[in-house]
């Protein structure tokens, strides 16, 4: 569910905070699903994540960048 | 597409151009000096054929652009784009509508005349059509600044086209899986260069073949009749490609109630960027049941165009208020059916986090509860 994410700053951003293994995989799955979308091909039934085989890699880290950016508006704000 | 719409503006200036050398814009001589044009100027004819194609071609692109801009959620990508090109397609309804006029043929004036009178439901609206009109009834004052708009207006296009194209370039192009794909980026040659000329071949083909074959496939066989301002037609109709936002001008029994929802259909597209700004996931290939409201959507498109080119009687007025209703709604509909679905998954996801996380203690402190 992670790699669907589109590109926002937040993502950028959470994508820095990543371990460089977690974004190495992500940049994989992201080149694999160009490359197969481009020709039409399906992954094999066997390598299909299942949804509670998915992990969650990013929305932490997004999360958390969101809570930041609230707190510095709000911060902002009562100055 | 979008490369394609540019070669189809250029084809239909370059060709308007060509008519604008012989056409004459006055009541009298605007039909004997399109006669002129196709049948005495040399090859006239086909540039006429070639100019009434192309506009149903860039009609028919712009719509297939739209959709696929909907369908893979380019709005999110860079509304700027997305709001010049909704600029440029209202222009491009005023051009072509503008054009309809000038062969003055029985539907070019009915049309003028029912298009322009939806000014009155604005206050101050009647002068205003009067002003636009250069006196109180349509005529060849009238027909020489219709002609004139017509002619300036695709500049106008031009420039805003190519102010699209430059807004596209701050984010670059989106991609049909809505990824994040900024590291995996291919040269526009000569993967796009060679993709736009086989889109080139395909549109050049086709608007060959209408021209040379079926010149007057979308023409309406009024427009050979000459103007009888005293007798109003059985039946008033647009081109084809104003026909679904026709069909919901009639749906609504009020005048300004139904020019107003015209335009809201017509402007609809608006509200997709509004509504849609949280979303994570881009495109609708991550969201199976808004690709499903997406083809209602279509499909209620094109039976809209099929109602606006009956008469408005019985059945076809009910059709008509249910396509208009259906058309509004899936406006809100489709960003909204996307936003539950994303928030179903993620919220499965923290579910089943929850839920891994209650049996970790449970698993834990359950000997220690129990043996306590």
């Amino acid at each position: 569910r992670d790699d669907m994410r589109r590109e926002t700053p937040i993502l950028k951003e959470a994508l820095k905070r990543i371990s460089r293994q977690d974004l190495e995989a992500r940049n994989f799955r992201i080149a694999r699903a160009t490359v197969l979308y481009n020709a039409k091909i399906e992954l094999p039934r066997e390598q299909w994540t299942e949804l509670d085989e998915d992990k969650l890699y990013l929305t932490p880290h997004v999360e958390a960048i969101k809570k930041e950016l609230k707190e510095r508006k709000d911060f902002e704000k009562s100055k | 597409m979008g490369s394609m719409l540019f070669l189809i503006l250029g084809a239909q200036i370059l060709t308007g151009v060509m008519l604008t050398m012989n056409y004459t814009a006055d009541e009298q001589l605007a039909v004997v000096s399109v006669d002129y044009i196709m049948r005495d100027a040399n090859y006239g004819w086909i540039i006429r054929s070639l100019h009434m194609g192309g506009a149903s071609m860039f009609f028919a692109l712009i719509y297939m652009h739209i959709a696929r801009g909907v369908y893979f959620g380019a709005y999110l990508k860079n509304t700027h784009v997305w709001y010049s090109g909704l600029t440029l397609y209202l222009l491009s309804m005023g051009v072509g509508f503008l054009g309809y006029v000038l062969p003055w043929g029985v539907m070019s004036y009915w049309g003028l005349t029912v298009i322009t009178n939806m000014m009155t439901v604005i206050p101050g609206g009647a002068r205003a059509l009067d002003w636009f009109q250069g006196g109180f009834v349509i005529s060849t004052v009238t027909l020489k600044r219709v002609f004139v708009l017509h002619f300036l207006l695709p500049f106008v296009i031009l420039g805003l086209s190519l102010a699209h194209v430059l807004l596209l370039h701050v984010n670059g192009s989106s991609n049909p899986l809505g990824l994040d794909e900024t590291n995996f980026s291919v040269p526009f040659h000569p993967y796009y260069s060679i993709k736009d000329l086989a889109g080139f071949a395909l549109l050049l083909a086709g608007l060959v073949g209408m021209t040379f074959t079926f010149a007057s496939l979308t023409a309406d066989p009024l427009q050979w009749q000459p103007i009888n301002k005293m007798k109003t037609p059985a039946v008033i109709k647009p081109e084809w490609y104003f026909l679904y936002a026709y069909a919901i001008l009639r749906s609504i029994p009020h005048k300004a109630g139904g020019v107003f929802t015209m335009f809201a259909a017509i402007a609809g597209i608006a509200v997709f960027p509004m509504i849609s700004s949280n979303e994570n996931f881009q495109s609708m290939k991550a969201c199976p049941p808004a690709r499903l409201m997406f083809v209602i959507w279509v499909a209620n498109f094109m039976f809209l165009t099929v109602i606006g080119a009956q008469e408005p009687t019985g059945g076809w007025v009910l059709a008509g208020q249910f396509g208009t209703i259906l058309h509004l709604s899936a406006l809100v509909m489709i960003p909204m059916i996307k936003a539950d679905w994303e928030f179903y998954l993620f919220m499965t996801a923290q579910l089943d986090e929850e839920e891994s996380v209650v049996n970790d203690v449970k698993r834990f402190l359950g000997p220690r509860l129990l043996s306590n």
